[in-house]
This record gives structure tokens, C-alpha cells and sequence, in this order.
């Protein structure tokens, strides 16, 4: 595993962790068809919330919640629709949120948690 | 969150407040300026945006929108990067945000964090403080003019880092300070030139001292070489300094096209402008796109705008100074609104007699048709020559012609026949003979001095519109005798005035 991919993967746990701790139901995590992946799925309330983690150590390359750009968010929205095909529970609203994650070299993670971006 | 700053619109001259908002929301990182700016404005999210972060300044990762009110008026140019970087920094908590909404801001931002200077910054400050807004940010560069509008506390400033320190943030970087000056196109004002260089011509001096006296505009017509374009050089030197007001529009009008040094303060002198007859109507009256820009006709607002060859000009574009003449300004009506230009100039035209240009010339053999030399000064449409008050024939130099009077001489007898004029017109709103209402005439002039005109009325060989603008001239003639009222051969002399080459 390269060492982006375990950067990547620290935060979605991280992010996971808290979802959870927050009290939302995780339903899938690094759910993968061929459009390509869905970091997790979870449901917030009664919604379905498709969540994208972004995780970076440096600001060097702009900040995490940069790197989702419009090219991504309309892929998130085909994968959310590809996942409510895959299976049968339906739900009162679909939403995407974005959670930037920032690795500083020591201390605490930095977590931002951006609501309904598209 | 939201940070307020407010900056300053130019159409025209006028000047409008706008109060630029910006917004921060927690969603994906965006900019975008709404509020009808153009192209232009929309480039001053990138320099925003550099300069902030070169400024050692943290640039929010949030969804930041920047509204410029009122959002119906059409918003150009540059000079609102600096409210748009305030109010971003204010909303962001980078700087403090009440004192960021205390003043107006006007400046460009360069991708290092430097304020550039901009054009018209003296109405723009005007504007401001005519608002009720005194307290303005502008360039180091522009501080000194605009510090020229009376009332405004003006604070210069080289970065944006060093703005972001005066408003509360102490880790601002200072950048290094802008090299660019405001880029000055055009020498305005000629270099004093002394009445004194002109050899003999005593007959267009006269008429050039006259004609300063009143106001009048003058027409010369002569053969290349007689001193045409150097009596009418020589002009403004003769008029007496701008009045305040016409000194803050010509300075503002030249601020506009960015053709004024500051550091001597208020235009004072009335300035000189000598368009070329290639020169396009746009350049002439004023135009462009989007906003019309001043031409020349207001830059030389309270001077001399001088045709030279003056029928080589279009009749279309001769035929667009009607409207200043009559009025004093000019109204330019383009797709985002209308700008006014104050553009009361005195006009001195200059023409060969005809093309070849030696017609009527001792020693000379002109080489043109007689029909072609009627036509050439024929172009000059009659509702044109209607406003020109004194028309005289320039003479080449003969040997041995002797050196006239010094400017300070002649300029001296000018201010004091203004003077005059400016005391007996007092409670009437005009200010030169120039203006002077026929029925005033008619009623003012004393009855023999009137009967030598009606005379000539008489014998057909002048019209009474032309008796009219002869009247006005006996009236500068008189004053710069120093008496209060024209004398019958004051007023032969000024119909004499009339009787160049076209009458």
C-alpha cells in the first residue's frame, strides 16, 4: 500500500469513528463499482448520506476540501444513485457531505465537516 | 460571518458609494462577486486572492461570496480589489471588522500584496466625501492627490499587509512598494511660451488679446508658415489661472485619463489640447465602451481646444462640437449608462486658405481650382462658423517684423478686462463677453456705438446674428481699453474682427 492510500485510509477511519460517535449508522465503507468508490455510506436522521473523505498531511497542495471539485461531485452523485440500486431500504432524503481531514505532523487531526455541498 | 467594506464607482465623473459585503460559508471552497461587475472586476478575484496570500495572510477555505451594492449599478475596473480584500480579510476575522467598515477603499492589488495606484482617484475621493464618507484608503501613490479634495482624511498605504496592520492584524507581511506610477500619457500643459517669440503679426495679436479678453472663439485662416498654430499656442498663457470649480473638474477630468502630476496640486492652469485630424470622434468628444472615457474636448475644460487645419477634420466630427459649445459639457450615452463631462473649452480654429495653401499669398501662385478652393473652407458647416465670434486673415511674416509685447504684459490688460466683464455681469451668471445674451446687448450698448453696427446691418454686410457676436467683441474691445462701455470705433474695429475670409 502506498503511502497516500494509508493516509487516505487513517482518516476515513477516523472520520467513521466519529460519524459513529455522533450516532449515525455507517452502512457501507469503501463500497466500489465500476464508476468507482464511495468512501462511506451512512444515515444521519433519516437520511442517507454519502460522505467523501478528503485527508492530507500539508496545506502545500490547498486544502483538503479543495481537492472536490464540481468534475467529482457530479461522479459522487451516479455513485449514490448506483448504490440505492444495489439494494432495497429507501429513504426520506440523500444528501452528500464532505469531511476534510488534516494530518499535522503532531497533535490532534483536524476535522471539518461540510454539509449538503451538492 | 460577514465583513464590510465599501468602495467607489466611476461613471463619468460621478462618483457612487458602493458597499461591497462579503460572506463566508462553511461548504466547498469558492469566490464568487456578484453585483453586475464586469469582466474587468471578475479578474480581481485572482489578485484578491494572490495578494492575500502573499500578504502572509490566511485565505478562508470557505464558500466566499462578495455582493457589491447597489447590485442594479454596472461596476468596472480595478480600484475595487482593496474594499473586495478588506472585506474578505473582515469576514474572515483576519482584520478588525469595525474598523474595516469605517472607510472606502480605492486600489488595485498587485499578486505580491502591493496597492497600485489608479486613475481617478480625485473623483472617486470626491465622491467619497461628498457622501459623508471622509475617512479613504488609497495607494501610497495616489495619496497625494487624493489629498487634494478638501475634507477627506487620507490614509496612503504601499501593501495590503500594511493596511491589514492599520486594521488590527499584527502578522500581515509588508510587501515590497509599488514601482508602477499611475502612468501619465500626455504632457497637459505646454511649457510657458511667451507671447514675446511672435515677430510682427500685430493685426492677429490684437485679436488673439481680444479674444482672451471675452472668451471668443477665433478663427484664423492664412498660408502655412504665418504663426498660426504659434498665436494660438500662446493662448492659455494669456487666460487667467482656473476658478475652483473649473480647476476640480479639469483636474478630475485629467485624473480620468490619468494625464496629471499630482504633486503640483490642482490643475491651475487652463490647459492646451491639439488634437490631430486624423483623430477619431470617440478621441475628439469622449467614448469607449461600457463607459464613454473624456475626449479631448473636456481636457481642454476651461482652456483651448485648437483645431489645427481644421477642414481637413470630418464634418461629423466638427459637427459633434456643437453640442459642448452650446452647453459646456457633454453627454455620452453608452451601454452601461451615461457619463457627463464638463467640456466648456474656447475654440481657436486654424485653416490654409485653401488646399495647395497659397491662395492669396504675395508671391505666391496657388495651384488649385477655383472650385476646389471655395469648397475646401465651405466644409466648415455654417452652424459652426455661427459660434465663432472673431475670424481674422494671418499673414505671412515680412522681413524686418519687430518683436510684440511679453505675455505678462498683455496677460496683464486680459485679467483686468475680465475682471470688468466678471463685475458688470455679476448678477447674471455669465462670466466673459463671450456669453452675453443678444437682448443685453442690444439694450446695454450705448445708442451711438449701437447705430454704427445698425449701419453696417444696414448696408447688408453683416447679418444680425453676426452684429450680435460683432457687439460682444466691441465689449472685450472696451474693456481692455478700460472703459466702461463700447465706443462707435470700437465697435468698427470688432466688425472688422469679422471680415476674414468668410464672412
Amino acid at each position: 500500500m502506498a503511502a497516500k492510500d494509508e493516509v487516505g485510509r487513517h482518516g476515513e477511519n477516523i472520520v467513521a469513528r466519529r460519524l459513529e460517535e455522533h450516532g449515525w449508522e455507517v452502512l457501507a465503507r469503501n463500497w466500489r463499482c465500476e464508476l468507482g468508490e464511495l468512501d462511506i455510506v451512512a444515515v444521519d436522521g433519516g437520511e442517507l448520506v454519502a460522505v467523501e473523505v478528503k485527508t492530507r498531511r500539508t496545506a502545500t497542495f490547498g486544502s483538503p476540501q479543495e481537492a472536490v471539485t464540481g468534475e467529482k461531485l457530479s461522479r459522487l452523485r451516479k455513485l449514490v444513485a448506483a448504490w440505492l440500486a444495489s439494494q432495497d431500504r429507501r429513504f426520506a432524503a440523500i444528501r452528500i457531505d464532505v469531511v476534510a481531514v488534516t494530518l499535522p505532523r503532531a497533535g490532534a487531526a483536524v476535522v471539518e465537516h461540510l454539509r449538503a455541498v451538492g | 460571518m460577514i465583513g464590510r467594506s465599501r468602495a467607489i464607482a466611476l461613471a463619468g465623473l460621478a462618483g457612487h458609494v458602493v458597499d461591497v459585503e462579503a460572506h463566508l460559508a462553511a461548504a466547498l471552497p469558492a469566490f464568487t462577486i456578484v453585483g453586475l461587475p464586469d469582466a474587468s472586476l471578475q479578474e480581481s478575484r485572482d489578485r484578491v486572492r494572490a495578494a492575500t496570500s502573499s500578504s502572509g495572510l490566511d485565505w478562508p477555505t470557505r464558500r466566499i461570496t462578495v455582493n457589491l451594492s447597489p447590485a442594479s449599478l454596472p461596476k468596472s475596473g480595478s480600484a475595487t480589489d482593496l474594499a473586495i480584500a478588506v472585506a474578505v480579510l473582515a469576514a474572515a476575522t483576519q482584520v478588525d471588522s469595525r474598523a474595516a467598515a469605517r472607510s472606502v477603499y480605492i486600489g488595485e492589488l498587485g499578486l505580491d500584496g502591493a496597492v497600485r495606484p489608479v486613475r481617478g482617484v480625485l473623483p472617486a475621493v470626491a465622491a467619497a466625501v461628498a457622501a459623508g464618507l471622509p475617512n479613504v484608503v488609497v495607494s501610497s501613490a495616489n495619496a497625494a492627490e487624493a489629498a487634494l479634495v478638501q475634507g477627506a482624511r487620507v490614509t496612503g498605504v504601499a501593501s495590503l499587509g500594511e493596511l491589514a496592520r492599520l486594521l488590527g492584524n499584527e502578522h500581515a507581511l509588508l510587501a515590497p512598494p509599488p514601482k508602477a506610477n499611475v502612468v501619465h500619457t500626455t504632457a497637459t500643459l505646454p511649457a510657458q511660451l511667451d507671447l514675446a517669440d511672435v515677430r510682427g503679426q500685430e493685426e492677429a495679436r490684437r485679436a488673439l488679446e481680444i479674444a482672451a479678453a471675452g472668451g471668443h472663439h477665433l478663427f484664423m485662416v492664412g498660408a502655412p508658415g504665418a504663426g498660426k498654430t504659434m498665436l494660438a499656442a500662446r493662448l492659455p498663457s494669456l487666460l487667467p489661472p482656473l476658478d475652483n470649480a473649473d480647476a476640480v473638474a479639469a483636474t478630475s477630468i485629467h485624473s480620468l485619463c490619468g494625464s496629471f502630476d499630482p504633486s503640483e496640486g490642482l490643475l491651475s492652469r487652463p490647459p492646451f489640447e491639439a488634437p490631430h485630424h486624423s483623430a477619431s470622434a470617440a478621441a475628439i468628444v469622449g467614448g469607449g465602451s461600457a463607459i464613454a472615457r473624456p475626449g479631448a474636448i473636456s481636457r481642454a475644460h476651461g482652456g483651448v481646444l485648437f483645431l489645427d487645419e481644421a477642414p481637413e477634420f470630418p464634418a461629423r466630427i466638427l459637427d459633434t462640437l456643437r453640442q459642448p459649445l452650446e452647453s459646456g459639457e457633454i453627454v455620452l450615452h453608452r451601454a452601461y449608462g451615461a457619463a457627463r463631462y464638463p467640456s466648456r473649452f474656447q475654440l481657436v480654429l486654424a485653416a490654409n486658405p485653401c488646399p495647395c495653401g497659397n491662395r492669396g499669398v504675395r508671391g505666391k501662385a496657388c495651384s488649385c481650382s477655383p472650385i476646389v478652393a471655395r469648397r475646401y473652407l465651405a466644409r466648415l458647416s455654417g452652424p459652426l462658423l455661427d459660434r465663432i465670434d472673431i475670424r481674422i486673415d494671418v499673414a505671412p511674416v515680412r522681413r524686418g517684423a519687430t518683436e510684440g509685447e511679453a505675455t505678462v504684459v498683455v496677460a496683464e490688460r486680459v485679467a483686468r478686462a475680465r475682471a470688468a466683464a466678471r463685475e458688470r455681469f455679476s448678477g447674471l451668471g455669465w462670466s466673459a463677453n463671450a456669453q452675453a445674451s443678444s437682448r443685453w446687448l442690444r439694450a446695454s450698448t450705448p445708442s451711438t456705438s449701437l447705430a454704427a453696427g445698425q449701419a453696417a446691418l444696414d448696408r447688408g454686410s453683416v447679418s444680425a446674428r453676426g452684429l450680435d457676436r460683432a457687439l460682444r467683441v466691441a465689449w472685450s474691445i472696451s474693456d481692455l481699453a478700460g472703459i466702461p462701455a463700447p465706443t462707435a470705433t470700437h465697435v468698427l474695429e470688432a466688425l472688422s474682427l469679422r471680415n476674414g475670409s468668410l464672412t
